[in-house]
């Protein structure tokens, strides 16, 4: 049961969120064609290591935070709201 | 004429007790309240919290705390939103007093039948929350003026502190869960004991 | 069988006799005793037959490294298999058995299986998988279950409660050593919150073997309990360290009585959130490998000691000693002080500077030794390395090949385990997560250093919570610095060493695995089993590893032990499951009118979270009775339904309109105040997500309904785009689902009804049509009214807050009673929405796109709307994917099933789709269907089969129009 940091409840039992993934991913322009909604909807680096997601509170403020999670060790760096920037990077 | 209002959400009309030792260590009361939700509109919480200071009394808590006044209870719930609690009596109007004084810098939404109100208080009070909810709740981390948006036996419940000699919880619970999370609570409660009373009678 | 009770020592309490019952016979012992204790003074030297051979086995150990004397714990609904009798504690009426038997503990046919051990040697699982199926099946199998098996789990259900705490705290401490007491102490009086927890029941851990350090004890659990913020738990075992520093433990509660007391759990489990840790777990001894090291009468060092002096118990009569290092000099020393018999200490090392004191107790000192072998009465002691040797009678066998830390929780934390060669075993590693290890645990042996060490991890653990206070108290002297560890593994002699005796694994097991390619130690755990029993290789771990490290020609090091993971011990899943079982497994939801329904008769179903109504059945009706007695009701005249599970969202704001038009394929910002409106949302993915009516309430206010099932989804799904996509909007979210109670009532005669019922609302059907919202009041209580339809006939909804909602039930059941009104279940509203030919779960299944549910031509022309781009992939767009249409039987006396495949010829083995809904239709008097059929728009009034191999049915169909009744839609705009 991991600590997510909420920005606005403070840390919280991961079993308050949901899940949603990759938060690097921006939804295309409408007019953007096929392959911009394929790739922002399929394509992810699934990396080994830092990866910011979204994390839904939805048992505590119900705001899609971003949180900086470390894949290998779950180590948490950071977090913010749902339209707030992550820190520009975690050593 | 105002039609019969069901105070309780449960079809009993006298209190009940069970588990160990009875009731001595654990109350569980449910409680008639108006409650509404109020969010404010995009850059106008500064205005939604002016009108609710002059207009109503109440002061707006900043997040993860409740602030109490003569008017009632505002609970932050989420950025830009607060369900404000008031007694019961005030059920068939609040909403539409807010929605008045708010007009165009916040959605008022009635919530009094949305949501069933608990109050849990005696000795126990901690070590039963401690079966249900995983939030330290202890005095140091969880203070008078706290409130937090939670999960307390499996679902989604509004928590926080009453000022009271005995520990004493409030807990807000979505309505159709409510005699879940009673039954949640009286079995947590069962090895102390508990007694729980519920809301009385029907509004005339 | 004479007592081997010594006549004084121990903390048992002799004032008290207690009796227990093993294997059918009844013994005495004491409080403080556990059951292997009071075995062991009762003279029970046999107490279970091993895994695969059937040997017979003793009590080997003191603690939950017991690999031999698993027991059957109580009788009954609470029997409970593979219980360590060296952890039970003893109480009056303890009923235990012995397991893995047959026909008896000392007859065992099955101890034949040693005579064929070829058989059972490392890997024999996957080589017999290896063979023919039938053999495995018919023969194999059967032999193998009634041969290889532990105790028997009880048949009936348990009839004890279980249940879950959780615990925040500054600094838990896990073990009441020296080190804990001391770690614990300082930590209090610093002020943190502080958790102490204990697996056993008393308190003390290694201080309970030494009397000089009794008073002292004493003194430290006396200054424990007089610290508010100290909290200690016996009998809690932490079995797991997780991510964020989250433990996991056991406690308990009542399995040291027959049964607990009224409303008393039996366990609780318990989680512990602390800001820091300090493991003060201790150390577990090891063995040594050498032939006959499993029989009755081999017994770890430590154990022994235990015995003597914490039980005041002889474990046996003439003993030999066997050690590489100086810690069983104490054993040896406490075996002559008990003078029960001639006591032999052979040590492998040449050297001893301990040797002359023992001499001079009598005590038999061989340096420079072996123990070639024991056969549970003598032992054959031999120059180390050499041939042939010396007899010595003995029934005790008491081995020490070293000690290791306990570091499997700090292991689990994420700190990997590092080599201490002066150990010769590993210490915990860096710390990765907020801990720190204390005493035995992180290699400080003795009692001394322990107390410093962990009154410093206190300390320094409190400090980095946050609490400083200094405090002084008083530890127990350092003691002597012991010689060193002389590393020694294993005995090389003829017969079977075993590494681990519960999954009886040999030193000859893992040369097997290391020659067969499984040489690294996760393969070599896996292909012998080495370590996966329910001790977890506390005995024989390393020196497995050690085996196989000379196998390999590497060193113990380099090998490394088996990765750690929770559980440390065995736990009940009724523990892990407390409260959460039977009706308690998960939330229950109930509508505002779940009362009248139970009061009514209603059949009631869960579906998902909520308590639904099926049908009210009527005495003397069976099966399909109810429904279609409802259903006809609706269809011919009036019927009331509780639909209060719909989602319901309030949504505000000056942006809304322009929300709800990406939201839906369809077009929310033209819908007039007043009015309501279908609407489907798909997935970003082009797949259809949900669909409901949405209802216009002012100019910037809509209330959206979802599916039952998807109201939590589609909120998500809503404020996901809201506060991340499109920011700029400003619109505003609130579920209203449980504010409100929803009533449909549907028929022909339901206007009529309404109409009697309704003040302040013209019902009439040119002022309120269909699609209509209205506000009126019922029975004097405002309600809301939606003039929509899910069973194809002329229908309303009715929305009231959930207080009132059975006044308003009650006042529509009264209106409608001269039309025969009748309440319809979940069953009468899937039978009538399949006769409609309403999409519902099973058609909104994932996979359907809207264009597959015939409602393609719902998305507008321009404008973003979530999902458009990816609807228009040529794989989703394909006008030849599977459509939803009706299907009917040709012979109307055939029945139709769910999940049959449409196929051309029932000989086909080509789908061209499937049944996704079935019922039986009162319009038709036949079952009907709805299918996703390929190219199904142009297959209508052809002739196709829907097969169920399943059923071995085949049943010829008719392609229909999915609107069994009404294809028109003229009833609902009646």
């Amino acid at each position: 049961m991991h600590l997510i940091p909420c920005p606005y409840c403070g840390e919280r039992p991961q079993d308050e969120f949901h899940y949603r993934g990759d938060a690097t991913v921006k939804r295309p322009a409408p007019d953007s064609g096929e392959q911009a909604f394929y790739d922002y909807v399929y394509t992810r680096a699934n990396p080994r290591g830092w990866h910011d997601e979204w994390w839904h509170h939805y048992a505590g403020c119900r705001q899609w935070i971003k949180v900086r999670r470390n894949t290998l060790t779950h180590v948490v760096a950071a977090s913010a709201g749902p339209a707030d920037a992550l820190p520009e990077a975690t050593p | 004429m105002s039609a019969p209002d069901r105070r309780s959400r449960f079809p009993i009309s006298r209190s009940l007790s069970g588990g160990r030792n009875g009731g001595d260590a654990l109350t569980i009361t449910e409680q008639h309240a108006a409650l509404v939700q109020v969010t404010a509109r995009k850059g106008r919480q500064n205005d939604v919290s002016a009108t609710l200071g002059h207009t109503f009394s109440i002061e707006l808590p900043a997040s993860g705390r409740v602030a109490s006044g003569s008017a009632g209870t505002a609970i932050w719930v989420q950025p830009g939103s607060w369900l404000i609690r008031a007694s019961g009596d005030q059920r068939e109007d609040l909403a539409a007093r807010l929605r008045q004084a708010l007009d165009g810098t916040a959605a008022v939404v009635d919530q009094s039948h949305g949501r069933s109100v608990f109050e849990l208080s005696g000795k126990h009070a901690h070590a039963v929350l401690a079966r249900l909810c995983r939030l330290d709740l202890h005095d140091r981390a969880f203070p008078l003026g706290s409130s937090a948006s939670t999960i307390v036996g499996h679902v989604s419940c509004q928590l926080y502190r009453n000022e009271a000699p005995v520990p004493s919880f409030s807990l807000i619970v979505g309505s159709t869960f409510a005699e879940w999370l009673l039954d949640e609570l009286q079995g947590a409660a069962a090895s102390d004991g508990w007694r729980f009373q519920p809301a009385q009678g029907a509004a005339a | 069988m004479t007592s081997k009770r010594l006549p004084s020592g121990g903390s048992v309490d002799r004032a008290q006799t207690i009796r227990f019952s093993f294997d059918g016979r009844t013994f005495t012992g004491h409080p403080g005793d556990t059951l292997a204790s009071a075995l062991l003074a009762n003279g029970v030297r046999l107490v279970g037959r091993s895994f695969k051979y059937h040997r017979p086995r003793g009590i080997m150990t003191a603690g939950s490294e017991e690999p031999n004397a698993l027991v059957e714990l109580r009788d009954g609904a609470r029997r409970e298999p593979n219980s360590k009798a060296t952890e039970i504690e003893l109480h009056d009426g303890l009923v235990s058995a012995s397991q893995n038997r047959w026909p008896s503990l000392a007859f065992d046919l099955m101890a034949v299986n040693g005579l064929a051990g070829s058989v059972f040697s490392a890997g024999f699982y996957y080589k017999t998988f290896m063979w023919p199926k039938s053999f495995w099946e018919k023969l194999y199998e059967p032999l193998i279950r009634r041969a290889a098996g532990l105790g028997r789990a009880a048949s009936q259900p348990d009839p004890d409660h279980y249940e879950a705490m959780h615990a925040h705290c500054d600094v838990l401490v896990v073990g009441s050593g020296a080190a804990g007491l001391t770690a614990a102490r300082a930590a209090g009086e610093a002020g943190a919150r502080v958790i102490l927890c204990e697996r056993d029941f008393l308190l003390g851990g290694g201080l309970l073997l030494s009397p000089a350090d009794e008073s002292w004890r004493k003194e430290m659990l006396a200054s424990l309990e007089k610290l508010p913020n100290v909290e200690i738990l016996t009998r809690t075992n932490v079995f797991g360290y997780y991510d964020h520093n989250l433990l996991g433990a056991v406690e308990r509660v009542a399995d040291h009585k027959v049964q607990p007391d009224p409303h008393e759990v039996r366990q609780r489990y318990r989680t512990f959130r602390a800001k820091q840790v300090v493991l003060a777990t201790g150390a577990s001894e090891r063995l040594i490998a050498l032939p006959g090291n499993d029989r009755p009468g081999t017994m770890m060092a430590g154990a022994a000691l235990t015995y003597l002096r914490r039980f005041g118990v002889a474990p046996g009569r003439n003993a030999v000693v066997f050690t590489n290092n100086d810690s069983a000099y104490e054993t040896a020393l406490a075996l002559a002080e008990a003078r029960t018999g001639k006591v032999t200490l052979v040590d492998v090392r040449a050297q001893s500077s301990l040797a002359d004191a023992l001499t001079a107790r009598g005590i038999n000192v061989r340096l420079g030794c072996e123990v070639a072998s024991f056969d549970g009465k003598t032992a054959m002691i031999r120059r180390r390395g050499g041939a042939g040797g010396e007899k010595i009678v003995a029934d005790l066998l008491s081995l020490s090949g070293g000690w290791n830390p306990n570091v499997q929780l700090a292991s689990q934390s994420g700190a990997k385990p590092r080599w201490d060669a002066t150990l010769a075993s590993h210490v915990s590693g860096d710390p990765v997560q907020a801990e720190r290890s204390a005493g035995a645990a992180n290699g400080s042996f003795g009692i001394g250093a322990a107390a410093q060490e962990g009154a410093k991890a206190g300390r320094d653990a409190a400090a980095a919570a946050g609490f400083e206070k200094a405090s002084e108290f008083a530890l127990p002297q350092p003691g002597k610095a012991e010689q060193p560890i002389a590393p020694f593994w294993e005995v090389k002699a003829p017969g079977k060493s075993f590494v681990d005796l519960q999954h009886d694994v040999t030193a000859a097991d893992i040369r097997l695995a290391h020659r067969e390619g499984f040489s690294h130690v996760e393969h070599a755990k896996r292909y012998t089993t080495h370590g996966m029993a329910t001790d977890q290789g506390k005995l024989g771990s390393l020196v497995g590893s050690a085996i196989l490290a000379e196998a390999r020609g590497e060193t113990v090091d380099a090998v490394g032990v088996p990765t750690h993971r929770p559980y440390t011990m065995p736990v009940a899943f009724g523990a892990l499951a407390g409260h959460a079982s039977g009706a308690h497994f998960q939330p229950v939801r109930r509508t505002a009118l779940h009362d009248w329904h139970l009061r009514n008769g209603a059949a009631m179903q869960p579906t998902g979270a909520w308590m639904r109504p099926f049908f009210y059945p009527k005495p003397g009706e069976t099966g399909w009775d109810p429904i279609f007695r409802e259903a006809r009701a609706v269809r011919s005249s009036v019927g009331i339904c509780d639909v209060s599970t719909l989602g319901k969202i309030d949504v505000q704001g000056p942006d809304a309109a322009t929300f709800l038009d990406r939201l839906y394929i369809n077009t929310f910002s033209t819908l007039a105040v007043g009015k309501c409106r279908y609407g489907v949302m798909l997935r970003e993915d082009g797949i259809v997500f949900d669909d409901g009516t949405t209802s216009r309430l002012a100019e910037d206010h809509f209330l959206v309904t979802t599916t039952t099932g998807n109201a939590a989804p589609v909120l998500e799904h809503m404020e996901f785009h809201a506060q991340t996509v499109w920011p700029e909007l400003d619109v505003q979210f609130c579920s209203v689902t449980d504010q409100w109670a929803q009533i449909a009532v549907a028929g022909p005669k339901s206007r009529e009804t309404l109409a009697t019922a309704v003040e302040g609302l013209d019902l009439s059907n040119e002022a309120f049509p269909f699609m209509g919202v209205g506000e009126g009041k019922i029975a004097g209580v405002p309600v809301r009214l939606f003039r929509i339809s899910f069973s194809g006939e002329l229908a309303y909804e009715i929305a009231v807050t959930s207080g009132q909602a059975e006044t308003v039930w009650e006042a529509i059941l009264a209106a409608g009673k001269p039309f025969g009104i009748v309440p319809y279940g979940l069953e009468a509203m899937s039978l009538m929405r399949v006769e409609k030919g309403h999409a519902a779960g099973p058609e909104l299944n994932g996979q359907t796109t809207a264009a597959d549910l015939g409602m393609g031509r719902m998305m507008k022309k321009s404008g973003d709307v979530i999902g458009r781009v990816l609807a228009g992939r040529p794989g989703l767009a394909d006008p030849g994917r599977p459509r939803l249409v009706g299907i009917r039987p040709v012979d109307t006396s055939k029945r139709l099933r769910g999940g049959a495949h449409i196929v051309r010829e029932p000989s086909s083995g080509t789908s061209m789709g499937w049944v996704s809904s079935v019922t039986q239709s009162i319009e038709h008097n036949c079952w009907i269907g709805l299918a996703l059929v390929e190219n199904g728009e142009v297959l209508k009034s052809q002739r196709l089969f829907a097969v169920s191999p399943l059923h071995d049915e085949s049943v010829e169909v008719t392609i229909t129009s999915p609107h069994h009744v009404d294809p028109e839609n003229a009833r609902v705009r009646a």
